[in-house]
């Protein structure tokens, strides 16, 4: 940091800062012209061989009115602009930080937190049976992919949720009911989410003590006015495994 | 780069991060529309044909009625200027109209766990009250002409002596008289 003690200097210096507006760049710009200054009367010592106080009074003089400097650098650090920038540079570093925090949620949520196997033993697999089958939900997009059989009595329903609104917490389906032709219901029916993405999730649904004698599964949702079915076949499954 | 560009690429870097949390946040200005988001979107309810208001200091109960269908869903206040969606409190009711008063009864957060009771009642009932475990017998709030509701301070189940449960609900017309009662299960 420069700065000088000859009281002129500093007279000059002030009556200029006085004419600028915007208080936060008046310190950097004492600093300038100080610095400014300095270099003149170099200049003059060495090129008019001049002593120093003739000097530094020759290269205020050079510079002009005060004033009037002062005025023109109040045009170029104008006080709104001034304030704009500071004011934008601060609610940038707080929701940079905020987005930090955002980003960070969002991608543990995508990639790491709901991101949990679907339980699937492959060992214990009999059959997989394409459903492929799409419903519209107000604003979610299901898609019933696949049901997998495994023993000794277990169905997972794997099934995939998308939404492109403001992304809602991926949230699972609650269906009210699941039964099959043989008049077996109450299984387990919260279809949950087992990999989070942007847009859309994979949810699984899985069902346990089902009688894989029953022809077919049917989900069943019905709820404020909203409905549709979903069958699954069980019998292609054991057909594939005779 | 001057100031004045400076200043564009900083309002602009400004308003994508304000998006960006606004979106991925699932941020509203107000109230409803954070409500009709959560309806549609996670619930798939609705649209509400009447919405009732409660505040607490941390958001906002809603009592709603869908066709037969009365919910409770509470929509949280953040950074004071937002509204972001939040849960269904209790399960939803189904009016049956067969039946004189339908209700329900769930434990809420006024500032404090509540009880809170809401019911459906027809024709004729006008007004509804409920007995208090503690004897006391309280008036519910009339919401319109069916819907009603009320909420008490009501400490903790097995932990807090002063717990306080609705435990039987009236029903009585517009001359005063009783029309109907049945005991809270």
């Amino acid at each position: 940091m420069t700065t000088s003690n000859n009281p002129k200097e500093q007279e000059f210096i002030d009556r200029i800062l006085k004419e600028i507006k915007f208080p936060l760049v008046k310190k950097e710009i004492r600093e300038e012209l100080t610095a400014h200054i300095e270099d003149k009367t170099r200049e003059m010592i060495v090129e008019e061989e001049m002593s120093r106080e003739n000097a530094l009074l020759s290269a205020m003089e050079e510079m002009g009115d005060a004033e009037e400097i002062g005025k023109a650098l109040n045009d170029v650090h104008r006080p709104f602009l001034g304030w704009a920038l500071t004011v934008s540079r601060f609610l940038l570093i707080i929701f940079g930080f905020l987005t930090i925090h955002t980003l960070i949620g969002i991608g543990s949520e995508v990639f790491s937190q709901y991101t949990i196997g679907t339980g699937i033993d492959e060992e214990r697999v009999i059959a997989e049976i394409v459903i492929d089958q799409e419903i519209t939900l107000d604003n979610r997009t299901l898609y019933f992919d696949k049901a997998v059989m495994q023993e000794p009595d277990r169905v997972i329903v794997l099934m995939e949720s998308t939404t492109y609104t403001r992304r809602p917490r991926n949230t699972g389906v609650l269906f009210d009911q699941v039964y099959d032709d043989l008049g077996n219901s109450g299984y387990f029916d919260l279809a949950t989410p087992y990999r989070s993405g942007l847009f859309t999730s994979q949810l699984l649904l899985s069902l346990r003590n089902v009688d894989f004698d029953a022809e077919y599964l049917v989900l069943d949702y019905d709820r404020f006015n909203r409905s549709f079915e979903i069958i699954i076949p069980l019998a292609e499954g054991s057909d594939t495994d005779e | 780069m001057n100031k004045k560009t400076k200043l564009v690429l900083h309002i602009s870097l400004l308003i994508l991060i304000f998006l960006l949390i606004i979106l991925s946040q699932r941020l509203f200005f107000s109230w409803e529309s954070a409500y009709r988001h959560m309806e549609k979107n996670i619930f798939h309810y609705g649209p509400a044909d009447e919405i009732y208001v409660m505040d607490d200091s941390n958001g906002k109960y809603l009592l709603t009625k869908y066709d037969q269908w009365i919910v409770s869903f509470y929509v949280y206040h953040r950074y004071s200027i937002f509204y972001q969606p939040g849960f269904m409190v209790g399960q939803p009711l189904e009016i049956d109209d067969d039946d004189m008063i339908t209700y329900g009864v769930s434990s809420v957060y006024f500032d404090g766990r509540e009880h809170l009771v809401y019911a459906h009642a027809s024709d004729p009932i006008t007004t509804l009250e409920v007995d208090l475990s503690d004897g006391t017998t309280a008036t519910l709030n009339t919401l319109s002409d069916h819907l009603h509701y009320g909420h008490w301070p009501s400490g903790w189940p097995e932990e807090d002596h002063d717990y306080l449960e609705a435990v039987m609900i009236r029903g009585y017309d517009e001359a005063g008289e009783l029309i109907h009662e049945e005991v809270i299960d």
